[in-house]
């Protein structure tokens, strides 16, 4: 039976949604490009939270309404990698369950979040950096969920036969790459300060970097491959 | 399989082997600590560059990769070596 | 014989050996080396003291012994990829063992190493200096474990499969990452071990 195309398209578009409502819902407005420092004294993220409430508020809410973006996205690659690894291939449910479980972390984390800024004066200091504290901890250990669907992606996507594959090699590779970096993140709760710190060069700046990165590419040439499966499909119906 | 090939990477293991030797002695021994690092980090950056090459065969190869390989060895060995001698004390 | 190994020869002019989305990983991981080279470069320069008293107490003669170990298992990986290259089963496999094989020393003297460090109470939140050795070394360490796995994963092939152009890919793609974690170890060493303080 046919694979069915439609609303692909759409649901591929998800993961550009998704990174441009994390990059200014999430980073700038939620005030986490860049994340306030281990090293902060408790004063300073509270002070954060009190003056601006309102915009960590209306950041937190778009971005946890935006967060299921990138399931949708995970699920559009995943009817495409069909067409590279094989129907029945357990790459394509990897790469599915690690987009879709990656909601979870950043979710749960945004509504931490949320929550500072929910009612900052009443809460003391520590508790809303213990707040901001199990907000990072959560989304940077989390890591290995999209770990999984980024190596899922890229071994599955090798798997293609074709001439000129879907994804190409360089993308299957940066994909495995990436996943396989996030490991670096497992030195975050050690550190408040330095380059492996969750503000630090490491943790921060190039972990989040190469991310912001590998989601962009891969929507392009998932949107790219739409149309050539399509004429496949076509090919194959014509005999 | 023909004896060349086999010895085509002898040849440089031989010369890595050496050189890891001779880059120990020279800083362990030679006076001179300035001296006798750069020694060492120049030695060091001899030998990837032979395992670049040798090893894995970038010696065939032209074009972009070859290059982004050169350029890795040369900046890397610019940065810890101008480090070293930028750092006081 | 002759003409199968001269077109062999014709192709390997062309380019790099292995599946070209290999050096994409591999790059990006030097990359990122050579960052970690930069960071502990300015570590150092900020605190040469503190990162001379510290190198003095890391054991030179493993670090000499992991470089020389992490040389001849390349070797043996090269050793491996030539024999593949002319479909030769038995030596391609007892290359990948020997490789296997002397690249474990490397392991074992790691952990002789931070077992030592741990038995004298030291660790990665001891100080700057020993943060930059514990998180390169281990790094690279996590880095030498894939490759290992990666090896494994090649003789198993090598051991059941055909040594046909599609073997020869993986074989010199697993090969070329081989020498990726042995050429960084190759300037880890004297970074971390040898730049005496003037």
């Amino acid at each position: 039976m046919p694979d069915d195309l439609r609303h692909v398209r759409f649901c591929a578009w998800n993961g550009m949604i998704f990174m441009f409502v994390f990059m200014v819902f999430w980073g700038m407005m939620g005030g986490n490009l860049p994340p306030w420092g281990g090293d902060q004294p408790a004063s300073v993220i509270a002070h954060y939270f009190r003056a601006n409430r309102d915009l960590v508020r209306t950041g937190m809410v778009v971005s946890m309404t935006f967060t299921v973006c990138y399931a949708v996205w995970g699920l559009a690659i995943g009817k495409v990698m069909r067409h590279a690894a094989g129907r029945e291939s357990i790459l394509v449910d990897l790469q599915v369950w690690g987009a879709g479980l990656t909601v979870v972390p950043v979710l749960v984390s945004s509504s931490f979040w949320l929550a500072g800024a929910y009612r900052p004066d009443t809460l003391p200091d520590a508790i809303l950096q213990l707040l901001y504290d199990m907000a990072w901890l959560l989304i940077d250990l989390a890591y290995s969920v999209t770990s999984v669907q980024m190596i899922a992606l890229g071994v599955g996507f090798l798997q293609d036969e074709r001439h000129r594959p879907l994804m190409p090699k360089w993308v299957c590779w940066y994909s495995i790459w990436v996943g396989v970096m996030f490991v670096a993140e497992c030195l975050m709760p050690f550190f408040k300060s330095g380059p492996f710190a969750r503000q630090g060069i490491l943790n921060f700046w190039i972990e989040f970097s190469i991310f912001f990165i590998y989601a962009p590419v891969v929507t392009w040439y998932l949107v790219k491959a739409i149309p050539r499966l399509e004429q496949e499909a076509a090919g194959a119906g014509a005999h | 399989m023909s004896d060349a090939r086999r010895l085509a990477a002898t040849g440089p293991w031989l010369a890595l082997m050496a050189a890891t030797l001779a880059s120990f002695a020279a800083a362990e021994a030679v006076g001179a600590a300035r001296l006798a690092t750069s020694v060492v980090m120049l030695i060091a950056s001899f030998k990837v560059r032979l395992v670049v090459m040798h090893f894995m065969e970038a010696s065939w190869a032209a074009g972009p990769w070859r290059w982004a390989l050169e350029a890795w060895i040369a900046a890397v060995t610019l940065l810890i070596l101008g480090g070293y001698w930028l750092t006081p004390g | 014989m002759l003409a199968r190994t001269d077109e062999i020869t014709v192709t390997r002019r062309a380019a790099l050996p292995g599946d070209p989305g290999v050096w994409v990983f591999i790059l990006a991981d030097m990359a990122a080396f050579a960052l970690f080279f930069l960071l502990f470069t300015l570590g150092r320069i900020g605190a040469p003291d503190l990162f001379e008293h510290g190198r003095r107490t890391l054991n030179v003669g493993l670090g000499l012994a992991n470089t020389l170990i992490l040389l001849t298992s390349s070797w043996a990986m090269v050793q491996a990829v030539a024999a593949a290259r002319v479909a030769d089963r038995i030596r391609t496999v007892r290359f990948l063992w020997l490789t296997l094989a002397v690249g474990s020393g490397f392991a074992v003297s790691k952990i002789a190493e931070y077992a030592a460090k741990a038995q004298a109470g030291i660790s990665m939140l001891t100080n700057d200096f020993y943060m930059y050795y514990f998180v390169l070394t281990g790094i690279h360490f996590f880095h030498f474990l894939i490759g290992c796995a990666a090896i494994a994963v090649t003789l198993t092939k090598a051991r059941t499969q055909l040594i046909d152009g599609r073997f020869r890919v993986w074989i010199e793609s697993v090969g070329c990452y081989w020498h990726m974690v042995d050429l960084l170890w190759i300037m880890l060493f004297p970074l971390l071990y040898l730049q005496r303080a003037a």
